[in-house]
């Protein structure tokens, strides 16, 4: 490591330090203007200049790298000369406007004035009065305050990888407009505000709130499974915006629904009182009464149908607290293993495949190991979408880090120009494609035979059914060339490390457990298991799925993923009371049981089954029939509005407690507000009802349900919540987390079959097949409550091929509707390419569309005819 | 002759305004005054300044050259540089106007200081170094200006920018525009600013000799050049990869059609630039593939035919038509090509024929003896069968002669055998193919000559040879190999290819064409016009500079584009003010001022290492050796550029 000398200070640092990077560690202060840490350099200000022995002109420190032997001087009086005429060339027409400029408070130049102690400028010239760019959305522009520093543009092509600014116009007229010139079309993150050193790029949704009067409180963005770091920014209780501190693992960068997704915490429509179905109507009611009826209800329906005639399902957006007391309210509280959730159609499919194959749970690395991977396999996923943060490093992995990037998915994606390949297969052929690239790399002999030979078993049997399988039926099913796929086996095996991320097209189809099964089957051929920079990254867009069912929200699991049989002992000691020896029911069979009258009441926390469930318009009749439904929302959603009691929770901002990331790193969130109105935690109304039952669980705090999680769930063990500020911890050391096959080898292969999308005999009438997702600019159904993300995407739409729109005279935002054999919605046409011809895509953010309630049971596609409206 | 009455070039200094040669320092150290034209009053660079004539005032001058600087040349990426020079520019034009002050004076000054100190490039820095030239030289007219303003007078003023390696490049490519670009990660806008000058980036990337990284202000101040070229394959190779559509538009060709013949980098070049000048292009080539001496005399793994046949598809797609098996002389003539309604015919017709060795036993049909290397790798890479023995000698120093052994030792030799009448300092072939050959097994006898092709019953058994020793310097510098009396050895070989040299193959055209050729056996062109004897024929590439580089051949094809573009709107054809700014630039540079003795960076040469092929896997395969640069690796050479660009005007009257 290279030594040097700084004003008189010796300094060693790494290999490729810069100066200024060696000497902010050294405790030395050089004045920047431009520098940004999470960027390259862009050494525009000039304020960093340094003198270097035996170096003629002064060097800028941000990109001057340091040299064994150096000898540097950061404040000389010819140093210090630079810096006043070049503030002062800053000054000299950038206008003075501080009491109105959003930036006042935390503004860099004005820091840097004052702290270099210069009391203005004898360099005069009239103001520049170019008018702001107001007609962006969610953000402005202002020239006249720029230095063109390069922040925003640098930030916005290298973290982001959007480059959706750029510096336009040479000289004086250098200014910053977007890639074309129009209105701001992008990602919206946020992050050239974020950047911005003055007031240029401003947000337009925090005025007005001064930076000194906001209070900042760290918490993290639970919208969602990447888990970002950010503060939210307070004043007189009410949110204005959200901040980040570079120091953290998502190195301060946000997305568009953690910068600007808050509001919807303020939305009118916030419940705010317990409410009671009156008359057939719901009406605001008070804790004690809401209470007693649950309690009562519930009470009444145990003793006459026993505890299984109840049934819960819990929610992605609780925290791990909300969740362990709520399966606890479950079991020793109702008596029953009837908990369950969305998970049963995403995570719980993954969580088998590995089961079989792997081991892992949740990602086998970290976010950031994304970076260092040799070749990113993705398929059936836009993490663009799903989980922005991952997207971003996929962008960085294929720019500077080299990485190879295949993409396969029905529809185009944000990364099929980063991408070595992409392939743009029929929809719902996933499972297929991956078992091509398997015969594949198995004839070009690109397999990894020592690691198969020593690590895995029940090779032979799966490759005895492979051979079975016709790779030219595959072609045909997934309608790719051969030459494509085979270049893609070739980047795939090839690499000396690989990552494979896979989402909500993969996991959600009917065949998504065999299609994860398929993918861990890929990942063990090519030897990507069990070492770092390699592996599987199941995406799940919601929250705080992997915390959900860690905490043993699940029928067929305690906490901690343990069995019954094998766990019930200590955790009747630790519960000090006996739990059900019933074998709980799932989301289906609770359906089933609500049909046949044998499950009667029905606990919901925190979901909309209505809006986020397949087959919803089954469930809207079945819950019809239940004698009581209890549903704990935060907004009157279309599960709520049919409930006989709704209990109001708080928000995320409202509540202290910790969530779990698709890392399996455990975070806090951190209470910002008090809760509004009425509002409870959703842990404590849990505890209320179980009190109002006569049984309380004696939780008291979230301190409290953590201490006994860290008692109950094996891989939380140890861990404390004082342990947690800041990046948290990962709790399961993942890509060293090998599986236990029964043959004693550490991974196993599983079973591979082909599988087709039934065409079913209702296709002639239904020429469209329907993918359902989600906008790129919403998280789940609560963000279609934050008007700032309303700004950029109001409404749901049905995405057409433009081939299509022509045939069936479709324009933009007509109105069509979709119709599927099971129900049908009506939405305004979004004309695009992303589809291709003869298929449409929906997202399901948006309750008032029911997008769900078109398809069968247990998958997100089903084929639909579109039927445009009178204009 | 013009006379140099004042100059400043870097730190030199010469003022002999009042006659008398007052400084001792020699005239030498000034560039040579016949280089300029005999309008020219004054010239301004990030050089220095040059004064001609005595009627001059430095105000409007750096005036102007600061306003180009803010016009075209600041990039808006430093603070020092945009507002600086702004503050500048106001307070020139201030004065100009008769409004100034003599505290301006004091402003300029410390405007001055703070450029040359804190302007991130050369570009703003070179402003303060001229300001203060004229500040301390040229005092009174600034105080003038303070005192009644300027006036109007009738110089004019033309300007330009440069840097040591865009002007070293024949082309002249944006270079520390297209570097900045890769430094900055943006693979697609560094792509884009190459194909403003140049057309063909995937093969330029790989196989150009780079001149211009022997210019490169980096090595010359000691440390290793910025791997220009291979940069520009990054570039290139980051859009191919990504299967990223190149976002050249289609023009509409409403200008007049012109016939190109040839099809190699001179052709294309010529074909592409007045395509993009809204004419419509036809390329006829005699070949059945296209790419000239680029497609069939460069071995794939050199330059993987892929690349090539992107970078022609792209041109295609804009609307070129190319013809191939059309040649010049057999299917069709000049005559014809204008009766056809062409206005303009361009020959870039390269030089195909191979050079012959003088040996009286080459033309006897013996087996194993090869008419040239050229003839040979065309037959290679246009698919025809051909046969290598097992001990090959070929004869040569150049690169053709490494292409032809690494072939052959891909083709199955056992052994293969350079001989060569001079050392290896003398080898024109590129250090690095040489360096690869070794590394593959290729041997080298230098200081022979082949005296006479042995043979058995029509079959070569071998090749007699002489030893030669370097005698005294010839014309080229290089010292002459002489024969070694007595010194004669026979070679074991039973194959022999001569790849001694090339030349225009200009049997094709008959005196109907009205060509006329050089002694050296080329086409005899106008050089600034690029014109052949025969009006409206224009002529570049090879055919015309004997066998030079693809990108020499490029910005032939280039300049020819512009002057045809020329001649077919306006009748006839001059050079512009741009080009002869150009021209000027790349005289004053070539001859004073910027040294092109560094050597192109290897493979271990700069900071980042490139991956090759392993030596012994390489040569049972045509894959590409050379994977060039990461990205992350293209992001730590670039950043090492130090973006010396420098403007350049001129006052001419």
């Amino acid at each position: 490591m290279p030594t040097l000398i700084i004003d008189n200070v010796e300094v060693t640092a790494a290999e490729g330090t810069t100066i200024l990077e060696a000497a902010t560690k050294a405790g030395i202060w050089i004045p920047t203007l431009c520098y940004y840490p999470k960027t390259s350099p862009s050494d525009s200000c000039r304020m960093c200049v340094v003198e270097i022995e035996g170096v003629r002109r002064p060097m800028t420190s941000c990109n001057t790298i340091i040299a064994d032997g150096m000898k540097v001087q950061t404040d000389t009086p010819k140093l210090r000369s630079i810096r006043e005429e070049v503030m002062k060339l800053v000054l000299m027409d950038h206008p003075l406007d501080c009491p109105t400029c959003p930036a006042a408070g935390e503004c860099e130049i004005q820091n840097l004035t004052y702290r270099l102690g210069i009391y203005g400028t004898d360099y005069k010239m009239e103001r520049r009065n170019l008018p702001a760019v107001e007609n962006w959305p969610l953000i402005r522009y202002d020239a006249n305050l720029c230095l063109t520093c390069l922040r925003c543009v640098k930030v916005c092509h290298e973290v982001i990888g959007a480059s959706a600014l750029k510096l336009t116009e040479v000289g004086y007229d250098a200014r910053i407009t977007t890639r074309d010139g129009g209105v701001l079309d992008c990602d919206f993150c946020g992050e050239c505000v974020e950047a911005c050193p003055c007031g240029a790029m401003s947000d337009k949704v925090s005025s007005w709130a001064r930076p000194w009067e906001l209070r900042k409180t760290p918490t993290v963005c639970p919208l969602c499974s990447a888990g970002c770091r950010m503060e939210v920014n307070v004043k007189d209780s009410r949110i204005f915006r959200v901040t980040t501190n570079i120091e953290s693992h998502n190195r301060g960068t946000l997305c568009v629904g953690g910068r600007f997704g808050f509001d919807f915490v303020h939305h009118k429509d916030r419940v705010l009182t317990p409410l009671l179905r009156q008359d057939d109507e719901l009406k605001p009611s008070t804790w004690s009464e809401a209470l007693k009826f649950t309690a009562d209800g519930l009470k009444k329906i145990i003793r006459e149908s026993g505890p299984e005639s109840v049934a819960g399902l819990a929610s992605p957006r609780l925290t791990n607290e909300d969740c362990y007391a709520f399966q606890k309210f479950f079991r020793t509280v109702i008596g029953s293993n009837n908990i369950d959730s969305e998970a049963r159609f995403s995570f719980l499919r993954t969580q088998r495949a590995f089961e079989l194959t792997c081991g892992i749970r949740g990602s086998s690395g970290r976010i950031e190991d994304l970076l260092e991977t040799g070749a990113i396999f993705l398929i059936g996923v836009d993490p663009l979408e799903e989980t922005p943060a991952i997207g971003w490093k996929v962008k960085a992995a294929a720019g500077r880090y080299d990485s190879n990037v295949i993409v396969v998915n029905s529809r185009k994606t944000s990364l099929d120009r980063f991408s070595r390949v992409h392939l743009r297969i029929r929809p719902y052929s996933e499972s297929d494609l991956v078992l091509g690239l398997m015969k594949i790399i198995l004839d070009l002999d690109l397999w990894d035979r020592k690691f198969v030979r020593d690590q895995t078993a029940n090779f032979l049997p799966m490759k005895n059914l492979l051979d079975k399988i016709s790779l030219k039926g595959i072609l045909k099913r997934t309608g790719i060339a051969g030459t494509d796929l085979e270049e893609a086996a070739r980047i795939l095996a090839e690499a000396p490390k690989a990552s494979i991320l896979f989402g909500g097209d993969v996991i959600l189809q009917e065949n998504g457990l065999q299609c994860v099964m398929n993918i861990a089957n890929l990942a063990l051929l090519t030897g990507n298991i069990g070492k770092p920079n390699a592996g599987l990254y199941p995406i799940f867009e919601k929250g705080n799925m992997l915390g959900l069912c860690d905490m043993g929200a699940l029928p067929e699991y305690l906490p901690g993923y343990q069995d019954a049989a094998s766990a019930r002992e200590h955790f009747e000691k630790v519960w000090k009371t006996g739990i059900p020896y019933t074998k709980g029911r799932t989301v289906p069979e609770i359906v089933r049981g609500l049909e046949s009258g044998d499950v009667r009441a029905l606990y919901i926390a925190g979901a909309d089954p209505l809006t986020d469930y397949p087959h919803s318009a089954r469930l809207a009749r079945a819950l019809k029939k239940a004698e009581l439904l209890v549903v704990q929302e935060i907004f009157p959603s279309p599960t709520a509005l049919m409930a006989h009691c709704v209990f109001p929770a708080a928000s995320f901002v409202e509540k202290d407690g910790t969530i779990t990331n698709i890392e399996h790193r455990v975070q806090k969130i951190n209470q910002v507000i008090p809760p509004l109105g009425q509002t409870m935690p959703d842990w404590s109304i849990f505890e209320e009802v179980a009190k109002a039952m006569g049984r309380p669980m004696g939780f008291f705090s979230v301190a409290h349900i953590f201490r006994e999680m860290t008692r109950t769930v094996p891989f939380y063990r140890g861990l404390k919540l004082s342990d947690l500020d800041g990046d948290g911890k990962i709790v399961v050391d993942t890509h060293e987390d090998p599986g236990q096959s029964r043959s004693g080898k550490t991974y196993s292969f599983a079973p591979v079959r082909t599988w087709e999308f039934p065409q079913g005999p209702e296709a002639p009438a239904y020429p469209f097949e329907m993918i359902a997702g989600r906008s790129m600019f919403h998280f789940g159904s609560t963000s279609t409550r934050s008007k700032n993300l309303l700004t950029l995407c109001p409404r749901g739409y049905v995405e057409i091929n433009p081939q299509d729109a022509v045939r069936l005279d479709v324009s933009e935002d007509r109105l069509v509707e979709v119709s599927s054999p099971a129900g049908s919605f009506t939405a305004p046409a979004r004309i695009s390419d992303k589809v291709s011809p003869g298929m449409v895509y929906v997202p399901t953010n948006f309750p008032d569309l029911g997008v769900y309630a078109l398809f069968q049971e247990n998958t997100t596609v089903c084929r639909v005819r579109l039927t445009p409206l009178e204009r | 002759m013009k006379d140099i009455r004042f100059g400043r070039w870097g730190s030199v200094l010469r003022d002999r305004r009042q006659g008398d040669e007052t400084n001792g320092l020699q005239d030498e150290l000034l560039p040579p005054p016949k280089g300029f034209p005999a309008n020219i009053v004054a010239l301004m660079s990030g050089k220095g300044f040059l004064l001609f004539g005595d009627e001059f005032n430095f105000v409007p001058m750096i005036r102007e050259y600061v306003g180009q600087i803010q016009a075209k040349y600041c990039c808006g990426k430093c603070i020092t540089g945009i507002k600086g020079s702004k503050m500048l520019l106001l307070t020139l034009d201030r004065m100009m106007r008769g409004e100034g002050s003599e505290s301006d004076l004091d402003v300029l000054s410390r405007m001055a200081e703070i450029l040359n100190d804190a302007a991130k490039c050369s570009v703003c820095q070179s402003a303060g170094e001229l300001l203060k030239d004229g500040l301390a030289y040229f005092r009174e007219d600034f105080l003038n200006a303070v005192r009644s303003g300027v006036p109007e007078d009738s110089v004019r003023y033309l300007g330009s920018i440069s840097a040591p390696c865009m002007n070293t490049c024949p082309c002249h490519i944006n270079i520390p525009g297209y570097v900045e670009m890769l430094q900055e990660l943006r693979y697609e806008e560094s792509l884009e600013i190459i194909r403003e000058e140049m057309p063909l980036p995937g093969i330029t990337g790989r196989i150009c000799p780079a001149p211009c990284e022997k210019a490169c202000s980096v090595a010359n101040m000691g440390d290793v050049a910025i791997p220009i070229k291979t940069l520009k394959r990054v570039a290139a190779d980051y859009e191919m990869f990504h299967h990223i559509e190149p976002p050249l538009q289609q023009v509409e060709l409403t200008g007049e059609p012109v016939a190109v013949v040839g099809a190699g980098p001179a052709g294309l070049a010529a074909a592409y630039y007045l395509n993009r000048l809204g004419h419509p292009v036809t390329v006829f080539e005699a070949l059945p593939i296209s790419g000239g001496m680029v497609g069939v005399g460069i071995p794939p793994y050199r330059q993987p035919r892929e690349v090539l046949q992107r970078e022609i598809a792209i041109i295609q797609s804009l609307g070129v038509k190319l013809q191939f098996e059309a040649r010049l002389g057999k299917d069709f003539t000049i005559q014809g090509l204008f009766d056809k309604g062409f206005k303009s015919v361009f020959l870039g017709i390269g030089s195909h024929k191979s050079s012959a060795m003088g040996l009286k036993e080459e033309n006897q049909g013996i087996q194993g003896v090869f008419s040239g290397g050229i003839d040979f790798l065309r037959d290679i890479n246009l698919g025809n069968e051909v046969e290598v023995g097992e001990n090959v000698i070929i004869a040569g120093g150049g690169n053709t002669a490494i292409d032809c052994a690494r072939t052959c030792l891909r083709m199955g030799a056992s052994r293969v055998t350079i001989v060569y009448r001079r050392t290896d300092q003398g080898m024109p072939a590129d250090p690095e193919e040489v360096e690869d050959s070794r590394e593959e097994g290729i041997n080298f006898l230098f200081l022979t000559q082949p005296v006479s092709i042995l043979s058995e019953d029509g079959r070569m058994t071998g090749l007699r040879c002489v030893r030669m020793e370097l005698g005294d310097p010839d014309p080229s510098g290089r010292r002459r190999p002489v024969p070694v009396e007595g010194s004669q050895f026979d070679l074991a070989g039973d194959t022999l290819i001569p790849a001694i040299g090339q030349i225009a193959d200009l049997d094709w055209l008959s005196p109907d064409d009205r060509i006329q050729f050089t002694r050296k056996g080329a086409i005899k062109v106008d050089p600034a016009s690029m014109m052949t004897s025969r009006p409206g024929v224009f002529a570049a590439g090879d055919a015309v500079s004997g066998p030079l580089t693809v990108v020499h051949g490029l910005a032939g094809g280039k300049r020819a584009a512009h002057m045809i573009h020329q001649y077919v709107t306006t009748g006839s054809c001059s050079v512009t003010e741009q080009q002869w700014m150009n021209d000027l630039i790349a005289s004053i540079e070539k001859d004073f001022g910027v040294l092109v003795t560094a050597r192109s960076p290897n493979r271990e040469g700069g900071k980042v290492v490139r991956k090759k092929q392993d030596a012994n896997e390489r040569i049972t395969n045509f894959l590409e050796v050379d994977s060039g640069f990461t990205q992350r690796g293209s992001f730590i050479e670039a950043s090492r550029c130090l973006r010396c660009f420098h403007v350049i005007l001129a006052a001419v009257k």
